[in-house]
């Protein structure tokens, strides 16, 4: 059972909800996927105890055997390759690894060379196990160390993937995959307008979904009518607390501050299992599945 | 004309707050929502839209993928255009 966290809105609460929800089960494997900011580490304090490296395709190109005719520039529609009269430069940041360059150098004078964009660490944090991904600062692309932390899951095992926010290529890396999808929002218009738009992108990916209001109490009731006007499940709220929130401020679980929540998480988990199994067993009847 | 960006690492910080705040204390500024994939700007300024641009994006060249751009790719751990293709399947 793969879970995500998501949200359109950032700061609603996805890496608190992730690192409760996973403290309140036996045992699961929690991924922390917000690869350009991960934090769950600094609730959860993992022992790390394993390093891979992500790598992606990037051009080399031997000076001495380039004519310079500026075949590899031309076909390069991310401008990562300059030629001039007597040199010829690459820009690797622009790069996006396809191996056009390589294909069209009537000198053979590029070869297919790699460049770490990241690091994926493992680890473990009491009976989490902990899998967060690093993009190098600089970098454009976090979907590849997305994409290769998704190698860690371990399908027998309760997998919680922490998403990165927004509705673009790395929220969608994250969730892409997953048997359940809970949305993190707050009760303002804010978090009601990116709401919407992450459940259109959940939906287009055809990933059964739910709604956990954060700082329930603040703002208005338009997320819960939302909800109900759209069928969509919501499956906790959870409460503006000062003491909440003070934890927080210190790295400390919502669930270690308030040991009596952890009840409510399993609750919350019990109801995306009953939801994401009903919608496989539906699969499985229509022989949409596999 | 002076540029100011209003950026953070971390989301929910405030950002799109602060930069209503001055927009509502500048005079004659551009104010440009660049949080395209969750604009939330609209909501506190209520702008009257005037015109709609669409924006479309070129086509990749290497969109035509070759047995030979695929050996290519596959040869690299996590390259995201094998990726994309199950190559690795």
């Amino acid at each position: 059972m793969v879970i995500s966290i998501a949200s359109g809105k950032g700061g609603t609460g996805k890496t608190s909800v992730a690192v409760s929800l996973a403290l309140s089960l036996d045992s699961c494997q929690l991924l922390d996927c917000d690869v350009e900011e991960p934090n769950a580490s600094l609730f959860l304090k993992p022992l790390i105890t394993g390093k891979t490296f992500v790598n992606v395709l990037e051009p080399w190109i031997d000076e001495s055997k380039c004519s310079h005719c500026g075949e590899c520039a031309e076909i390069c529609v991310y401008h990562a390759i300059a030629v001039f009269e007597k040199n010829v430069f690459l820009l690797p940041q622009l790069c996006h690894g396809c191996g056009g360059c390589i294909l069209v150098c009537p000198e053979k004078a590029i070869a297919e060379g790699r460049r770490s964009i990241g690091v994926i660490e493992t680890g473990t944090s009491n009976s989490i196990a902990f899998i967060q991904g690093i993009l190098n600062v600089g970098e454009h692309m976090p979907t590849p160390v997305i994409r290769e932390m998704k190698r860690f899951i371990k399908e027998d095992m309760h997998v919680i993937i922490d998403s990165p926010p927004g509705t673009s290529c790395p929220m969608i890396e994250g969730i892409k995959g997953s048997d359940f999808v809970l949305l993190v929002t707050e009760p303002t218009p804010f978090g009601l307008n990116d709401l919407k738009l992450a459940v259109d992108v959940v939906r287009e990916l055809k990933i059964p979904l739910g709604v956990l209001i954060n700082c329930h109490g603040i703002g208005d009731n338009r997320v819960r009518e939302y909800c109900q006007d759209e069928n969509i499940p919501l499956l906790l709220s959870i409460p503006w607390s000062r003491e909440i929130a003070e934890a927080y401020s210190r790295g400390i679980p919502a669930v270690e501050a308030r040991p009596d929540l952890k009840e409510n998480f399993r609750s919350l988990f019990r109801g995306i299992m009953s939801l994401a199994e009903r919608k496989r067993d539906y699969d499985v009847q229509l022989g949409a599945r596999r | 004309m002076k540029q100011l960006t209003i950026i953070s690492g971390k989301g929910g910080t405030g950002k799109t707050t602060l930069t209503a705040a001055f927009a509502h204390l500048a005079d004659n500024a551009v104010i440009a929502d660049c949080d395209v994939d969750a604009a939330d700007l609209h909501l506190i300024l209520t702008p009257d839209i005037i015109r709609l641009n669409r924006l479309s994006v070129v086509e990749y060249p290497c969109a035509k993928v070759t047995d030979e751009v695929k050996r290519i790719w596959r040869k690299v751990e996590g390259c995201l255009f094998a990726e994309s293709h199950n190559l690795f399947a």
